[in-house]
């Protein structure tokens, strides 16, 4: 916790290779939680690298209240929340264009390289409600307080503790059944 | 993957890889990004840490990861001998060699990577106590580092994160620290060859000048390629009153630093309390 804040602090003051540890030290945890949060790597990967981006750019004005770990997480949420509601949008009206909300960023190459047992804990995430998807994620993967949750979900502590409760047991049911086939 | 398993445990130990070449690039976009915002921010940029930490057999207090030596310290690691001084300058450095207790107040502007940078530090000094520095932001305590020869101790505050650090003082460097900034840049000066700048009133005082150019005076962690440096002396009192230095190097680019220590006190009373570094309870210790 205290090399966060030193690297807050460094960042905040003009340091690059501060940016470079920030980057370094949470870029899988978050690409893990974007690509669980959406099951769609290229968009998971556009949302992380767009975070990275912002928050690159936000120096001079950055305020973090909590840890950066969370801080981090919740920005990636934000966006792929946005994401999700901007493809529903889309495969509503029908349009094949819909508002950028994830920047057309070329890469050289697929950042995340899947293997097996992400693949199929992303694929049996991805069937339970969003809202759930989002609690179990933010807090297991992003370190996220279920109060911290609430905040950005704009719900109340106990619908995060039930979303949490429910989401859980309908991905072990769904992990089970899997097993079983 | 065993459903079995504690399904939180799994979904908290679920690996990633990535692709270190993407991983590469996506991060070059990010420092692009940031240097493009740091650019086009006001000229009131902050300096970072690693301009008000300094490093040495002093003050090496493990509190940052970027350090940078100074110019004082720096050359107060010059195992110059004193030659061919004249006698006003002789006791100039007797003077000074005999201070039992000294204040003194260093300022230091950077320029490197199209940035200025300042920075200021408030230094005490006592034989019998130790070595005291606070570094200064924009007016508020920073970094107070002190050097503490009884405890055997280096202790480090990082005020704005509310930590410290605390090291041993080896027994090799108790003696090292005896020879802190202007006492030994004195000695220095005076043992290189240098040039009579005459006399100018300084702060009300008629001070006595000397400039010295020896480029291997103003040794650095990157190549130097000039430096200059200036002594003033009350002429009265035979004590410095000013000190100045200037270094041009190149650290992946063009870098100058300038540093000038002046309001000094010499052969003064400085009571303990100065050398209690009283950390708050609510600091934590930084561990290394």
């Amino acid at each position: 916790m205290i090399e966060d804040k030193l690297l807050i602090w460094k960042f905040k003051r003009g340091s690059s290779n501060a940016l470079c540890r920030i980057y370094e030290k949470y870029k899988d945890n978050l690409l893990r939680l974007a690509s669980a949060l959406l099951n769609d790597s290229a968009a998971a990967e556009d949302i992380v690298h767009d975070s990275f981006i912002s928050f690159a750019q936000s120096s001079e004005h950055l305020k973090i209240g909590g840890n950066l770990k969370s801080y981090l997480a919740a920005s990636v949420a934000n966006r792929a929340r946005n994401w999700n509601r901007a493809k529903k949008r889309q495969e509503t009206t029908g349009l094949d264009e819909v508002e950028p909300i994830v920047s057309n960023s070329k890469r050289p190459e697929q950042w995340i390289i899947y293997n097996e047992d992400l693949l199929r804990l992303n694929n049996a995430i991805s069937q339970l409600s969003y809202q759930q998807r989002e609690v179990i994620i933010l807090h297991l993967q992003g370190g996220m307080k279920f109060r911290a949750i609430a905040d950005l979900q704009g719900v109340s502590i106990n619908t995060v503790q039930s979303r949490y409760r429910y989401g859980l047991d309908k991905l072990r049911s769904i992990l089970n059944s899997e097993a079983k086939l | 993957m065993r459903p079995s398993e504690n399904i939180e445990k799994l979904i908290k130990n679920i690996n990633i890889e990535t692709n270190a070449k993407t991983d590469k690039a996506v991060l070059g976009d990010i420092v692009e990004a940031f240097e493009e915002s740091i650019k086009n921010k006001s000229a009131i940029t902050q300096p970072s840490i690693w301009r008000i930490i300094m490093k040495s057999k002093v003050t090496k207090l493990a509190v940052a990861a970027l350090i940078v030596i100074t110019v004082l310290i720096a050359i107060s690691q010059y195992d110059g001998s004193i030659s061919g001084t004249s006698v006003v300058w002789a006791n100039v450095v007797k003077n000074t060699e005999q201070a039992r207790a000294f204040t003194y107040r260093e300022r230091e502007t950077q320029k490197y990577g199209g940035k200025t940078h300042e920075s200021e530090r408030q230094c005490y000094f006592s034989t019998k106590y130790g070595f005291r520095m606070d570094n200064y932001k924009n007016g508020q305590i920073a970094i107070s580092t002190f050097t503490l020869p009884v405890e055997k101790a280096l202790i480090g505050i990082v005020h704005p994160l509310k930590a410290y650090s605390r090291k041993s003082l080896p027994e090799t460097e108790i003696a090292g620290y005896q020879q802190v900034g202007p006492k030994y840049t004195v000695k220095l000066f005076t043992s290189v060859e240098y040039k009579e700048l005459g006399r100018k009133i300084i702060n009300g005082v008629e001070a006595e000048g000397i400039e010295v150019r020896d480029p291997s005076i103003g040794r650095m962690n990157f190549p130097v390629k000039s430096f200059v440096g200036r002594l003033w002396v009350d002429v009265e009192t035979g004590y410095p009153v000013l000190l100045e230095s200037e270094i041009v190097g190149d650290h992946n680019g063009p870098i100058e630093i300038k540093t000038v220590s002046d309001d000094f006190q010499w052969d003064i009373e400085l009571d303990t309390s100065i050398f209690e570094p009283n950390i708050p309870a609510d600091y934590t210790l930084m561990k290394e």
